[in-house]
């Protein structure tokens, strides 16, 4: 009876083993773990904007190309990570995090997460003054003064641009870019 | 052969089993090696991941590329609401900002299908698709995750009740049964207001206001940062309401709502995947009040002002931790102490809550979630001769659980949600609330979802413990008559929703929300002849000798309630945000046939005003101002004799400053003063500036 006992044991360990195995290869929740995450894609988006994206030469001296984040600290630290090491427009990338509206200055790009999302009028009132390019995944970012919304459908991210904002801040976005936003206001 | 460091798989090989040796070695060993090895290589492939080789390869990679990547949704906020398959309805910070209003009942106008009804200065009577009275026990209100209804009567003390607006996250206000996640007495809509985390609130806040209603009022709050990921907030805030029944003085003067509060949080994580959050607050409100009261002996009525204390205090703590992509589990604990000071009774009560909440990761496209409460409450009251509660002090043991089951019957497209809340208490025993509830989502633009619920009140101390005794008058013009009510009423009243649901976003600019819902409620409180005809009895105690007319309060109505609500939103321009909304409420009451209720049940039913609607207007205009405006207009309530009316309230703000605001705000500026729930208390016009400082 304990042999028998013992070998159902065994064989149940066995069995354990493989579903484990099967589990760990073909799992879609681990294979979603190799999957970027919903952040990191925007973050690289981010790095790619700023390749498509010419600013007013006045504005763009000093020896780093700037990108401030303002509302998300997650972002902030994967962006960090994308971008080790690369460079936009020949100028190596610093990543600013603000976390008062009032410090914000000297970025050429800024990202602005959810904590913002209550007070976007003060927001804009702030960065209209600088050729800022402004990134957003709040909801209807680009129908205020915001420039690039994130959007996601169906679990495909696209953003849409607001042309007539960026082309007040002195920017311009190359047809490139255009072409490949799913909106343009 | 014994080989020292491996482990046996049996502790005792039997003399029956074949000897050992190295082959069966191998085969002990092997399956335990297997094992260890594959869920040590499930690990790495997490961990590998996980790390920036990913992160690296993206950034590589162009636009075009990048757009063909399908990412994992986590749904962080907006969307969150879209695909609810009830009916919601989300006031934000900013809403709350622009609409001027300075308490929890101000901003609940703006939701559709809440009937709000300023009383008095402090009291209101607030309820969602039912009938509005200060005593309404349909409505659950949680703030933070704990609830304050009191359950001596079921019903919210709103007067009792503050949050600094300021630092509010967001209202979430479901209309319609909660059931399996709130719990019971859920049966008309939850009311869950959500503060902001202290992170959100770091640094000072001060505000400083003065008005004809609002007559003087202030609030400060700080937020640091402590060691380790420590973030806090401390507040205090003190608020002073005139009265506002200014054709009557006297009335007036004990009709003022004084009241204190200070309070604190704290949050921190413990690890990447733990964090703990504990607030408290304590409150000191000085009420006025203004009622009759009737005793046994001359002049067997007498009109009672005074001015009350009430105060109380809670802490509440908070567990959660993150298991995965979508699973966590929390758990939460509160006590909470309210001493409520009244004319008619006081009550001072304890509750001890705890609640567990668990939310599995999906598996086989069904996300289920769980939960364990426990909540015990220790209420003593002490009442008049002609009003108390029997026994006074009394304890209750309340358990709950709670199992909800998400499944996707097609990817992105229809879920099905089903769900059971079960819970026992003292009084009913075991109650079980079951709810199912379809969302389909053809577009992403566009949702539907239906409903059928079953949601149960707990009956409280009030309707089966409490008895009141009111002066008649005089029979004969010498012996006092009096009409006592004794609430038997210990049966849970009963209600089975069925709701529909519709939901369209037209592009970013306009989005339009609509629900309906028709509701049966059983069991719903009548009034009974204690006796069969004449329905009197002379009663000899207390001296001197009185006729009394004893009624019951039992449970022989039923109630069909059906209606909805629509709300939109339209933003034409970047500065520009309109919003509108109408609702829709009829009732029908009847009684069972062995009913002696003999009230009027064309007066019960209109009690409940049947149109509302809303409509605001939010601007931003130049030189860093911003208008609102908010019109309301509410149908008539026969029942109390209030007239239809129209409201609005204005805000004009300036940030002179991006940290210091200045605004002035108009109450119910259309009428000198009209009634919202008794003509003998008319809510005035009302003015007040504000100042608010942010450092």
């Amino acid at each position: 009876m304990k042999c028998r006992l013992a070998i159902l044991f065994k064989s149940v360990l066995l069995i354990m083993c493989f579903v484990s195995a099967s589990l760990s290869y073909g799992n879609p929740a681990f294979a979603r773990e190799e999957q970027p995450s919903e952040t990191q894609v925007k973050a690289a988006f981010v790095y790619n904007f700023g390749k498509f994206v010419e600013w007013p030469p006045d504005r763009f001296v000093g020896k780093y190309f700037t990108i401030g984040i303002y509302g998300d600290d997650d972002f902030a630290q994967v962006l960090t990570e994308i971008v080790a090491g690369k460079s936009i427009h020949e100028k190596p990338i610093l990543i600013k995090r603000f976390s008062k509206m009032e410090d914000i200055a000297g970025c050429h790009i800024l990202f602005i997460g959810y904590s913002a999302k209550d007070h976007l009028p003060e927001l804009f009132n702030i960065v209209h003054k600088l050729s800022v390019l402004t990134v957003s995944d709040l909801q209807g970012f680009a129908d205020r003064s915001g420039m690039i919304n994130f959007k996601i459908v169906k679990n495909y991210m696209r953003f849409e641009i607001n042309l007539k904002a960026a082309q007040q801040a002195g920017l311009k976005i190359s047809s490139q870019l255009l072409k490949l936003a799913i909106a343009i206001k | 052969m014994n080989i020292p460091g491996i482990v046996r798989l049996s502790v005792n090989p039997p003399k029956s089993c074949p000897p050992v040796n190295h082959r069966r070695l191998i085969l002990n060993i092997l399956p335990l090696a297997l094992f260890i090895l594959c869920m040590a290589s499930s690990v790495w492939s997490y961990e590998l991941a996980n790390g920036s080789q990913i992160g690296h390869d993206l950034a590589e990679m162009s636009i075009e590329d990048l757009m063909n990547i399908e990412v994992t949704l986590v749904s962080k906020e907006p969307n969150k609401y879209f695909e609810t398959p009830a009916a919601i309805y989300v006031i934000t910070n900013e809403d709350i900002r622009r609409s001027g209003a300075t308490s929890i009942p101000e901003v609940l106008r703006m939701a559709p299908g809440v009937d709000v009804e300023r009383i008095d200065s402090n009291k209101w009577a607030i309820s969602i698709r039912g009938t509005a009275s200060r005593l309404t026990r349909t409505v659950l209100v949680l703030i933070d995750g704990r609830s304050i209804y009191t359950p001596v009567f079921g019903g919210v003390y709103w007067e009792d009740n503050d949050v600094m607006l300021a630092d509010v996250e967001r209202i979430e206000v479901v209309r319609g049964p909660g059931g399996t996640y709130w719990g019971a007495n859920a049966i008309s809509g939850i009311v869950n207001v959500i503060t902001k985390s202290a992170k959100d609130t770091q640094g000072g806040l001060v505000t400083l206001g003065a008005g004809t209603l609002e007559r003087i009022f202030g609030n400060v709050r700080y937020g640091g940062k402590g060691a380790g990921g420590l973030y806090y907030r401390v507040y205090a805030k003190y608020s002073d309401r005139d009265g506002v029944n200014h054709s009557n003085p006297d009335r007036d003067k004990y009709d003022e709502w004084q009241m204190g509060q200070v309070g604190f949080r704290a949050d921190k994580d413990l690890s990447e995947k733990d964090s703990l959050t504990v607030h408290g607050d304590f409150h000191s409100a000085r009420i006025g009040l203004y009622d009759s009261v009737s005793s046994y002996t001359a002049p067997y009525s007498r009109v009672v002002k005074e001015k009350d204390d009430s105060y109380g205090g809670n802490v509440v703590a908070r567990w959660q931790r993150k298991l995965g992509e979508q699973s966590d589990l929390a758990f939460q604990m509160y006590y909470d102490k309210v001493n409520h000071r009244d004319i008619l009774y006081n009550s001072d009560t304890d509750i001890v809550d705890f609640d567990f909440q668990h939310r599995l990761p999906r598996i086989w496209r069904q996300q289920i979630t769980w939960g364990l409460g426990y909540r015990f409450i220790n209420s003593k009251t002490s009442g008049l001769d002609t009003s108390f509660f029997r026994p006074a002090d009394e304890t209750f043991n309340l358990f709950s659980a709670f199992i909800q089951d998400d499944v996707e019957l097609v990817k992105n497209r229809l879920h099905f949600i089903l769900g059971s809340k079960i819970e026992h208490n003292d009084v009913t025993g075991f109650v079980i609330q079951p709810n199912a509830r379809l969302l389909w989502t053809p577009t992403s633009e566009q949702t539907f979802w239906a409903s059928v619920s079953r949601a149960v009140r707990t009956p409280s101390r009030f309707d089966y413990e409490y008895q009141n005794t009111t002066f008649a008058g005089l029979v004969g013009g010498s012996v006092p008559a009096y009409a006592r009510v004794t609430y038997l009423n210990d049966k849970p009243q009963d209600l089975i929703a069925y709701e529909l649901g519709h939901r369209i976003i037209f592009g970013s600019k306009f989005s339009l929300d609509t629900a309906v819902h028709y509701d049966v409620i059983s069991e719903t409180p009548s009034m009974e002849y204690a006796l069969p005809a004449p329905h009197v009895f002379i009663e000899t105690t207390p001296a001197p000798p009185h006729y009394v007319v004893p009624f019951n309060v039992d449970h022989k109505l039923t109630v069909e309630t059906y209606g909805g609500e629509v709300s939109a939103e339209f933003r034409p321009v970047t500065w520009w945000r309109l919003t509108a909304s109408q609702s829709i409420f009829y009732m029908h009451i009847y009684k069972d046939a062995d009913s002696t209720d003999s009230r009027n049940i064309s007066n019960l039913e209109r009690v409940a005003p049947r149109l509302q609607s809303t409509l605001g207007s939010y601007m931003d205009l130049p030189a860093n101002m911003n208008l609102s405006a908010m019109f309301r207009y509410v149908d008539t309530i026969p029942t109390l004799n209030i007239p239809s009316y129209w409201s609005l309230d204005a805000r004009l703000a300036w940030k002179v400053k991006p940290n210091i605001e200045l605004s002035v705000v108009g109450q119910n500026l259309l009428d000198n003063e009209h009634a919202e729930n008794s003509v003998a208390n008319k809510i005035p016009r009302g003015f007040y500036a504000k100042a608010q400082w942010q450092w």
